[in-house]
């Protein structure tokens, strides 16, 4: 075998291995890298020892992690008998006077804080040159590490980010920000539970250390800390938790016009509510609390619990939420829902003084069951009720009709006009009532049917009068015109609203529901359903009216 | 306080762990020389056959070595020594060598032969010295050349367990001739197509694998002297070895 040459040092390559390399560069690695001591010095850092020395009521065991912001070290605490983690801070800091004032301070804070999901402050203090804080040891690995090993599944990541909810919620009650959220600062136990290191002291170190160590902290900082705002709260970490949220569901950062989670990843649709909004960019347009994260990461996990059955209905029909925000007497001017509230996994229920939705409670109801003042409907109760069953206080009109005054294929009520029409006064082709007109009529007082004399009274009782005269006023005109006054507006407006529900403004999208633009499909079918709607409504009021009133020119023809 | 004294605390490693000892029988001790002797046989193995025995000899001569060497009075010696695992071990095969002819007596008498816990493939033994070309170098330049040679080995298979334990064998088994490669390689980009990731990827991969090899290289060192502090001297002795100088 010919004797090769490394290009590298020029000294032969006699390996026997070839994918290994040259054997002296490889040696010369190990010779190159510095060593930890080489490091520690570098940094100016106690090694082990020189800490040990420095602090003697602890026993300093190890090195765990170091870095330009600092070195973790573990020791043993004798008279506690427990393993802590030391944290000592870059020594030029302690020549810091300021900085000194601010890390006591900061640290008796901190040392308040006590939650199983913050890593817990024993103590701290100064010497030998180093300001160091005694913590809670976390036997584990940084988010960090999990995430570059890629040990995160989104499933976990749910399952983590509320912990961490809980941990901010805990901090920001008592006034206490982090500033710092980052997975380099959460660590994960053996058991896969979630802490939050460094409150307090990461913000303390970012601004006393103005170098490129921040420059992998400011992707996780929110606009208004990034561009030195001075109004900075809670909401800085709010919006940094939904770095890290992205960052555990896709492995990667957000960019500035970040693709939505579930496009960057395989992951649920849902998670880019979640996303989104935390990652607002103003902070009154995020969530205003983490606890609200919390809940709708839970909700999702319960969501996931229920029967698959149960699980494909709702999530196949998220359908439509969208409320005006002009309201009066608290209900709003508008409400469109349709379909299911994937957070309570119930049908949406549209309530207002116009409401469109499967059900619709409302002044103006429309929906397949529709109840209002006019509820109309597949079945529509109300004042006035339409629809396939329509049940009206007042007026019913609908295939079944029922009401004071009943239009229908099949109408009972006080006065019925339909197909079997059955009433005080019934109009119809077989029709029963006190008064019954019609094909083949049946009635207590008044029976008029093909070759039937109907008696005399109608021209001079009350009923009569109502019915010559009351009764074809009212069906020739006012029918048409609510009709035509009240169901043209409002599908006007309903339209209005549907388009303004496709680009709805920031702040105007409520309950984080549907971010999404609703889908021009939607609309049109919508919009071709109301004005659909609209004009067989009326087609059958205007017909119905007719009916009665032809009826009611031959009555009066007749007696 | 008595426990602030134990200067040694922090620089715990296997070698002076067995030095601490003084005993195998003791504590972790034997566990640590055993260890240490399955990981570094292949340089005695090579002395031997320099030493012109024949493999099946050889063998049988290894396994003689290392019983002796797990004796008690051979640590006794070390202690005195506080010296390097390798130096303990060159020692302890020149005093062997030289009384090589007793020890091939004692074999064939069936006698001393003492059952050791080590399990050495001498077949792989064979291979590899039949790829050697020792014959311009001496038994101790040979000893160290091998010890060098198998100290790259241990601190590869130290990083691509690492790499395994992550799942990500594909990127070692891609990267490994990147470390130090003596000859020219593919470019980076078709390694990126490979792995299906970026070219960016690819080098930031190849800077942490090599990181990675420098430390494991001074951890397996580490592992053989006696304190931390002489690492990197070992590292250079063993360079020079290799280099030849
Ligand atoms: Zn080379």
């Amino acid at each position: 075998m010919p004797n090769q040459f490394c290009k590298t040092c020029g000294g032969s390559l006699e390996s026997t291995n070839p994918n290994a390399g040259c054997p002296r560069c490889l040696l010369r690695m190990g010779i190159d890298e510095p060593t930890i001591a080489q490091e520690l010095q570098r940094f100016n850092l106690p090694t082990p020892e020189q800490l040990d020395r420095a602090i003697p009521r602890l026993d300093v065991i190890d090195l765990i992690a170091h870095g330009g912001m600092g070195a973790v070290y573990r020791a043993r605490q004798p008279e506690l008998d427990r393993i802590v983690a030391v944290k000592v801070l870059p020594a030029e800091l302690s020549k810091n006077r300021l900085f000194v004032e601010r890390f006591a301070q900061e640290a008796r804070t901190l040392a308040k804080l006590n939650h199983p999901h913050i890593v817990t402050v024993h103590d701290s203090g100064i010497t030998g040159g180093w300001c160091y804080i005694v913590m809670e040891h976390v036997d584990g690995i940084t988010l960090r590490d999990a995430i570059s090993q890629q040990a995160i599944s989104p499933e976990q990541a749910v399952e983590i980010v509320p912990e961490l909810c809980e941990a901010l919620k805990a901090a920001h009650r008592q006034g206490i920000v982090h500033r710092d959220i980052k997975p380099e600062n959460v660590l994960l136990t053996r058991d896969g539970v979630a802490k939050i290191a460094d409150f307090g002291i990461a913000k303390l170190l970012n601004s006393a250390i103005e170098t490129d160590f921040n420059a992998g902290t400011r992707r996780y900082m929110a606009p208004e800390q990034l561009f030195g705002g001075t109004d900075i709260d809670h909401r800085a970490d709010i919006y940094s938790l939904g770095v890290v949220l992205y960052e555990l569901l896709t492995g990667q950062v957000p960019a500035e016009d970040y693709v939505p989670p579930s496009r960057a990843a395989e992951i649920d649709k849902r998670l880019d509510l979640v996303v989104r909004k935390t990652l607002q960019k103003r902070p009154e347009l995020r969530y205003q609390d983490v606890r609200e994260i919390a809940e709708e990461l839970e909700q999702m996990r319960k969501d996931d619990e229920m029967p698959a059955r149960q699980k494909i209905l709702v999530q196949a029909n998220q359908g439509i939420q969208w409320k005006s925000r002009a309201r009066i007497f608290g209900l709003p001017v508008i409400h469109i829902a349709t379909g299911f509230d994937p957070k309570t996994r119930k049908k949406r229920i549209a309530k207002g003084w116009f409401a469109v939705g499967d059900v619709a409670i409302g002044g103006f109801a429309i929906g397949g069951l529709g109840v209002g003042l006019i509820g109309i409907g597949g079945a529509g109760m109300g004042l006035v009720g339409i629809g396939g069953a329509g049940i009206g206080l007042l007026l019913g009109v609908g295939g079944g009709a029922t009401g004071l005054i009943a239009n229908g294929g099949g109408a009972a009520g006080g006065i019925a006009v339909g197909g079997g029409a059955a009433g005080g006064i019934a109009v119809g082709g077989g029709a029963a009532g006190h008064v019954a007109i019609g094909g083949g009529a049946a009635g207590n007082f008044v029976a008029h049917a093909a070759g039937v004399s109907p008696p005399g009274w109608l021209d001079n009782t009350v009923i009569g009068s109502f019915v010559t005269e009351t009764l074809p006023w009212l069906f020739s005109a006012l029918l048409p015109t609510i009709y035509l006054c009240v169901l043209i507006p409002v599908v006007l407006t309903g339209l209005l609203a549907l388009l303004k529900q496709r680009n709805p403004k920031d702040g105007e999208m409520l309950e984080g529901e549907t971010a999404k633009p609703v889908p021009l499909r939607y609309l049109f079918g919508l919009g071709a359903a109301m004005v659909g709607g609209c004009v067989a409504v009326t087609a059958a009021g205007i017909q119905g009216s007719t009916i009665l009133n032809q009826v009611v020119e031959v009555l009066k023809a007749r007696f | 306080m008595q426990r602030k004294s134990q200067s040694d605390r922090f620089e715990t490693t296997q070698w002076s762990e067995v030095l601490l000892a003084g005993n195998p029988n003791q504590l972790g001790a034997k566990e640590a020389l055993d260890r240490l002797c399955r990981k570094y046989w292949f340089p005695v193995y090579a002395v031997l056959r320099k030493r012109g025995s024949t493999h099946t000899d050889a063998e049988d001569l290894t396994q003689a070595f290392f019983a002796e060497v797990l004796s008690d009075n051979k640590i006794a010696v070390a202690d005195k020594a506080r010296g390097r695992f390798r130096w303990f071990l060159l020692t302890a095969c020149n005093n062997f060598v030289a009384n090589v002819h007793r020890h091939q007596t004692a074999l064939k008498r069936g006698g001393g032969q003492k059952h050791i816990s080590i399990n050495i493939d001498m077949e792989s033994g064979l291979q590899r010295y039949k790829s050697l070309e020792d014959q311009q170098w001496t038994a101790e330049q040979i000893f160290d050349r091998r010890w060098a040679l198998e100290l790259i080995d241990h601190a590869t298979n130290r990083v691509r367990d690492e790499y395994e334990a992550r799942g990500k064998a594909a990127w070692f088994e891609a990267l490994e001739p990147f470390i130090a490669p003596g000859t020219e390689l593919p470019p980076h980009n078709q390694i990126a197509a490979g792995l299906n990731v970026s070219v960016g990827a690819v080098k930031t991969a190849i800077h942490r694998l090599r990181k990675r090899f420098g430390v494991a290289l001074q951890e397996e060192v580490a592992e053989t002297v006696h304190h931390r502090k002489e690492v990197k001297d070992e590292l250079k002795i063993l360079l020079d070895a290799l280099t030849g100088a």
